[in-house]
């Protein structure tokens, strides 16, 4: 299983340690540090999931098991938010690497989720209309 | 051809049939110079906001045009929208009619047509009716365009005031009401310099701000405590359902283009009354900044993540508490800049 990341409404970027992804679509974005910022970019880079644990069960030098356990509800609450698809198709993707960064102990990957730019998007209702889709002026009188 | 080109093209050709005699004036933000193509009335409501340039001085080579134009002769208006009822949800960008080359979006909050064409290097915003929008829209025009052409340059826009001191800034962020417009424009009339109270343009590896309006937005409690501003304001009748709106000229404040940027300041109203200053995380600073910078701006695009992420890494960050004493607001945000440097 890989997972894709539709760049037309999800934007992201990882520098050092730390991540920050955007939806777009859903106004929604998520930052995350150290575990999580790996796991996004493994994900990122199209590894499979038996990739991932593995890659990141050896740079923690943890147990597979626990990796796997861990990456599997991180990764459902990616999916869940519409952050990414898993599919089956994906391309794969050889010498994806993490980034030469001291590593602590490995912990369950998580990142913080914010919707305050959904206080942001509050529209007032569009005008009225005409048939071609355009709400043109009122005509003004003439004195 | 691409449906967003196609309607791109469809969108130029009415543009250029409703501007005749339309007349350029050009201004920056940085090095990124573009003009605003519009009728003498367009040019009057939509291009006070900019800064002009001072008689002497160096214009930027020209990068952009935006052609603006209104519904009030609905002859002249743009093609049929194609989209249907919600292709513009939900933030604005009309996904099915943007592409690499093309971003096609829908001002909700204006009902305005916004489309760019990076390859083109022109902008088209087509308003219903352009005397008739609301002075805070005036004083903030072409914003998403010019946000996307900014990304364009290495520059993210956002939501945020800055002011300035020996040619190094500070960038006041945070949420409404926080207290950014209070402390920009107490620091503004207490001498230093002006680069803009909503939004402004940063470069983050330069660590540079830039003015991209010149306009202010006030509270009446900012009012009450400054009352130097009641007589800039332009929209006093409006002023009990909305902010007041101000444009400053070098005889009101000293307007700044841009300036090396210090620190991010996160101002908070203390709730006891007494000033304070501590130094704050870099998640405090994106969440300071992120959110109403991207709602404000549609989503922004690919390089908005990117832009901020690196700000908040290569700017240092400070909260500072704010007291009910406006007037030594210049001096704690003095002292920032000398913590930061």
């Amino acid at each position: 299983m890989r997972y894709n990341v539709d760049a037309e409404r999800v934007s992201h970027e990882r520098l050092q340690d730390e991540v920050i992804i955007i939806n777009a679509a859903t106004g929604c974005y998520f930052s995350g540090s150290g575990t999580a910022a790996d796991l996004w970019t493994l994900i990122s880079e199209g590894m499979s999931f038996e990739d991932i644990v593995t890659t990141l069960a050896h740079a923690y030098g943890a147990e597979s098991a626990t990796v796997s356990r861990d990456v599997e509800v991180c990764v459902a609450q990616l999916i869940g938010n519409d952050v990414i698809t898993a599919s089956e198709d994906a391309p794969s993707v050889r010498d994806v690497g993490l980034p030469a960064l001291e590593r602590l102990a490995w912990s369950a990957p998580a990142f913080d989720e914010y919707s305050d730019m959904w206080d942001l998007l509050q529209a007032d209702p569009i005008h009225d209309v005409t048939e071609t889709g355009w709400p043109y002026a009122q005509p003004r009188p003439i004195l | 051809m691409s449906p967003a080109v196609s309607f791109a093209r469809q969108v130029a050709d009415r543009a250029e049939t409703a501007l005749p005699q339309a007349s350029s004036r050009r201004f920056s933000i940085g090095d990124v110079g573009f003009e605003v193509v519009a009728s003498s009335t367009g040019q009057r409501h939509l291009s006070r906001a900019f800064w002009p340039f001072e008689s002497g001085a160096a214009e930027p080579s020209l990068s952009h045009s935006i052609l603006a134009w209104d519904g009030t002769d609905a002859s002249i208006g743009p093609p049929p929208r194609p989209w249907g009822e919600s292709g513009h949800e939900p933030l604005g960008i009309v996904a099915a009619y943007s592409d690499s080359r093309v971003r096609c979006a829908l001002d909700i909050h204006t009902s305005t047509l916004i489309l760019h064409d990076r390859e083109q290097h022109r902008s088209f915003t087509w308003y219903p009716a352009i005397a008739d929008l609301p002075t805070w829209a005036k004083a903030s025009p072409f914003r998403i365009p010019l946000s996307w052409l900014l990304n364009e340059h290495g520059m993210q826009m956002v939501h945020g005031a800055a002011v300035s001191l020996n040619g190094r800034a500070v960038l006041l962020a945070g949420p409404g009401g926080s207290g950014k417009s209070t402390t920009a424009l107490a620091c503004a009339f207490a001498g230093m310099g002006y680069l803009g109270d909503d939004y402004c343009a940063v470069e983050p590896e330069k660590r540079t701000v830039h003015m991209v309006y010149r306009t202010a937005k006030a509270l009446r409690a900012t009012v009450r405590m400054l009352p130097v501003l009641e007589d800039k304001i332009v929209n006093p009748d409006k002023v009990a359902e909305e902010k007041g709106i101000m444009f400053f000229d070098a005889d009101d404040v000293a307007l700044v283009h841009s300036a090396d940027l210090g620190a991010i300041l996160l101002p908070r109203i203390s709730s006891d009354g007494r000033s304070r200053l501590q130094s704050a995380s870099r998640r405090d600073a994106m969440h300071a900044l992120l959110p109403s910078t991207v709602g404000g701006l549609m989503g922004g695009t690919d390089f908005t993540a990117k832009a901020l992420l690196r700000l908040v890494q290569n700017v240092p960050a400070f909260t500072m508490e704010l007291g009910t004493d406006l007037e030594g607001v210049k001096d704690a945000v003095s002292s920032v800049l000398e913590r930061a440097s």
